[in-house]
């Protein structure tokens, strides 16, 4: 059993002040308001505490950091159509950015192949520590990872379709009908369609990358169409479309909020943005988008949304509790009795870079310790 | 004249002035900086309360203006890469002042920046120096040429080994550069000579690293490539920069004593190639300690322009600067790199009245740049 003492609390959905959080095994045992004397004599004393921090759109593992084309295993971009490739067999778990990802209070993720492809494959949800893929996963195969926009277009235009965005739209389209067809008729074993049918049964979530806000409405169509689960990410434009997103009731993964706009579909991507969806009432998590900005430095990328008026508390839900309930994680992205022990413990606000970590536990482990 | 008053003043170099004031003069410069709210008859007065106040950033290495935003392909002009060598490109030629990332830049209180050519080519081309704000290029510029670009280890290697053409090697890197300076030698020396040879462009701005007037800024990731750079300079007796040196606490006592300055970065990625393995925001702390003189850039578009104050932040906090010091390597510490240092880097009398008014620190990332002056002027106002 260890303790730890908190000056100030953030269970997942509130900030508290000083608090005992007594850990068993893996498991969080009690939750106790405590007077700052209590907090003195335990194990661990934290500035800040929060649930280890959730990134639920990521490429780390599959995108090594540090090198070229050995160490890039995120888009099977030999054909457009690849729901087949599962991201759990391209992770890993010496990649260097995942040892940094720790450093930042960052504990799960959903790893996911890139947008190259109109579909990528299927994701793994992992904690960032173990020694092996087997070892970090905690659910996989798990999400299916679509691509609308331009990424696909670039990718394959030269050669196969899709060279336009309505050539997105029928490969997703056809890929979908022929899985339906093949499930009620099912003849020879196809592995693309098999890899579809927990989707199309619900069991499973599509995760739709979409950027501008034309194709933020395709997804919604295209999901809908075939009665999917699904969450929006990226979603720079979702701003432009949040009354839309609200009345559908549909799950955004927005972000990086840092992140150079160079290419034309980034071109209105403001933290702002993020603000105004959070205010329409739409339910938003916050990525980081990594490779394209460090899983690490997840934690102060949420300064920007506070500096937009967002509430500190609403801002660290969308790294906690909210994308833990998009992956349907029971007991992940909160410190309550029965929780898992993931931990982040912060040298000062956790949104700020100040907010250092000093203490990252999984399942009960301290997996670092700043020295 | 307008009197931002009552802030908490950053002044970089005379300490943090609680309850401060800065006074900017109708000449673009600053007319005083003072501890307290006196009146100043005549001015516009600026309620900074509650406020932060620091000079405006500089932003060492950049490609602002040259690879532009949001049009992909089509803005990047940072690489001439049909020749590994050249010199002759100036980087003015490319610069898009309507670009928005000038408007980044002053969100993020960055009023200074070097821009310039990439690291496609072992001599890129001429850079210069700016403000990010101003009625044209020409009013915006400081410095023209500021520096030659020149680049080693993995970029130029990889660009030309693609072609099948030299330098596909370290080696080769190493000889395009030392070749185009011994051809300037001789170029200066019979230009001098009865019989000057034609004009060369290239050769022109060669000699003028020759003559010590403008430094080589040197892409180098690795330790074995900031030490060829500077072996070169000391052939050539030329001035130098190290531009990134991710690698560079490696060889931090041999850069002391040879006085070469650097500038590190980008810090706020997921390190891309092998050569940047070692990229760590301890980095420029372990620089300084060791006397050199250091700066942090955001090379920009790699990072956005406007996040230079949350790397300087992480250098802080995580990489053991500590604010001061950290504040120093986006301001006063760049301009004396670029040698601009009695225009800009910090609020004092007389120098450009370059100023940022911040919600609070500029170090938290909740924090907004609420107002930016550049020579004086609104350049930036947040939106209500």
């Amino acid at each position: 059993m260890i303790t730890i003492g908190a000056q100030h609390l953030f269970d997942g959905h509130m900030l508290s002040g000083d608090t005992v959080v007594t850990v068993e095994g893996d498991h969080i045992a009690a939750v106790d308001a405590a007077d700052p004397s209590a907090t003195a004599g335990c194990d661990y004393h934290a500035a800040w505490l929060t649930p280890g921090l959730i990134d639920i759109d990521s490429g780390i593992g599959l995108k090594e950091e540090s090198l070229g084309v050995e160490g890039n295993d995120l888009n099977e971009s030999t054909d457009a159509v690849t729901p087949e490739m599962q991201a759990l067999d391209g992770l890993t778990p010496y990649d260097s950015s995942l040892a940094k990802a720790l450093m930042g209070g960052v504990t799960t993720a959903l790893v996911m192949p890139g947008g190259s492809n109109v579909i990528g494959g299927r994701g793994a949800v992992v904690h960032l520590a173990g020694a092996t893929a087997a070892e970090m996963c905690i659910r996989a195969p798990f999400g299916v990872k679509f691509s609308l926009g331009n990424d696909p277009k670039q990718t394959h235009g030269q050669k196969r379709t899709p060279m336009t965005r309505m050539g997105n739209a029928f490969l997703v389209r056809d890929v979908l009908m022929r899985a339906r067809d093949y499930k009620e008729k099912k003849k020879e074993y196809n592995m693309k369609y098999e890899a579809l049918l927990p989707l199309l049964a619900g069991d499973d979530v599509a995760f739709m990358r979409a950027l501008r806000s034309d194709d933020i409405m395709t997804a919604m169509r295209l999901a809908e169409e075939f009665g999917l689960r699904y969450v929006v990410t990226g979603a720079y434009d979702a701003d432009l479309v949040a009354e839309q997103l609200k009345a559908g009731d549909v799950s955004v993964a927005f972000g990086p909020l840092i992140m150079s706009r160079t290419d034309e579909e980034a071109r209105r991507l403001h933290p702002a943005n993020a603000r105004s969806l959070l205010d329409a009432g739409v339910d938003a998590a916050v990525i980081s988008g990594h490779p394209n900005y460090p899983e690490k430095y997840l934690h102060m990328s949420l300064g920007l949304l506070v500096g937009q008026g967002v509430r500190p508390d609403r801002a660290l839900s969308t790294v906690t509790s909210v994308p833990a309930r998009m992956l349907g994680l029971e007991g992940f992205g909160e410190i309550r009795p029965g929780a898992f022990a993931d931990l982040a413990l912060f040298a000062a606000e956790p949104w700020e870079p100040a907010g250092v970590v000093d203490v990252t536990m999984v399942a009960g482990k301290p997996v670092y310790t700043r020295s | 004249m307008i009197l931002i008053r009552g802030g908490t003043v950053l002044s970089v170099g005379n300490g943090v002035i609680e309850d401060g004031s800065v006074l900017l003069g109708d000449d673009g410069k600053i007319a005083d900086v003072f501890a307290g709210r006196r009146d100043v008859p005549g001015a516009e007065v600026l309620d900074a309360v509650g406020k932060v106040v620091t000079p405006g950033f500089v932003d060492a290495h950049t490609h602002l203006g040259i690879c532009n935003l949001e049009v992909g392909e089509i803005g990047e002009d940072e690489n001439e890469m049909t020749n590994p060598a050249t010199p002759g490109c100036r980087a003015i030629d490319a610069v898009y002042i309507w670009d928005s990332g000038f408007s980044d830049a002053l969100s993020g209180g960055v009023t200074t920046v070097f821009t310039g050519p990439g690291s496609g080519n072992v001599i890129g081309g001429q850079s210069i120096t700016m403000k990010t704000a101003g009625p044209s290029l020409e009013a915006m510029v400081l410095q023209n040429p500021a520096g030659l670009k020149t680049a080693s280890g993995e970029n130029p290697k990889r660009v030309y080994k693609t072609k099948n053409q030299l330098p596909s090697t370290r080696m080769g890197t190493a000889k395009v550069l030392r070749e185009a300076l011994l051809k300037a030698r001789d170029y200066r020396e019979r230009r001098a000579g009865s019989e000057p040879p034609p004009v060369d462009l290239d050769m022109e701005i060669l000699c003028r690293v020759l003559d010590r007037e403008i430094p080589l800024r040197t892409h180098s990731h690795r330790a074995d490539d900031i030490m060829t750079m500077v072996r070169i300079r000391d052939e050539f007796g030329i001035r130098m920069v190290i531009e990134h040196g991710t690698d560079s606490v490696r060889v931090r006592n041999e850069l002391a004593k040879a006085g070469v300055p650097v500038i590190t970065g980008p810090l706020l990625d997921v390190s891309p190639k092998v050569e940047t393995a070692s990229s760590s925001f301890q980095t420029p702390h372990l620089l300084a300690q060791a006397g050199v003189l250091t700066a942090i850039m955001t090379d920009h578009p790699v990072i956005p322009i406007e996040s230079l104050r949350l790397e300087a932040a992480i250098a802080a906090y995580e990489g053991g600067a500590g604010e001061t010091e950290a504040m120093e390597f986006i301001t006063i510490n760049p301009a004396r790199i670029l040698g601009l240092e009695d225009r800009v880097g910090s609020l004092a009398k007389g120098k450009d009245a370059d100023v940022v008014i911040w919600s609070g620190h500029p170090f938290k990332s909740s924090s907004v740049a609420e107002r930016t002056y550049v020579n004086g002027r609104l350049a930036w106002e947040v939106q209500a």
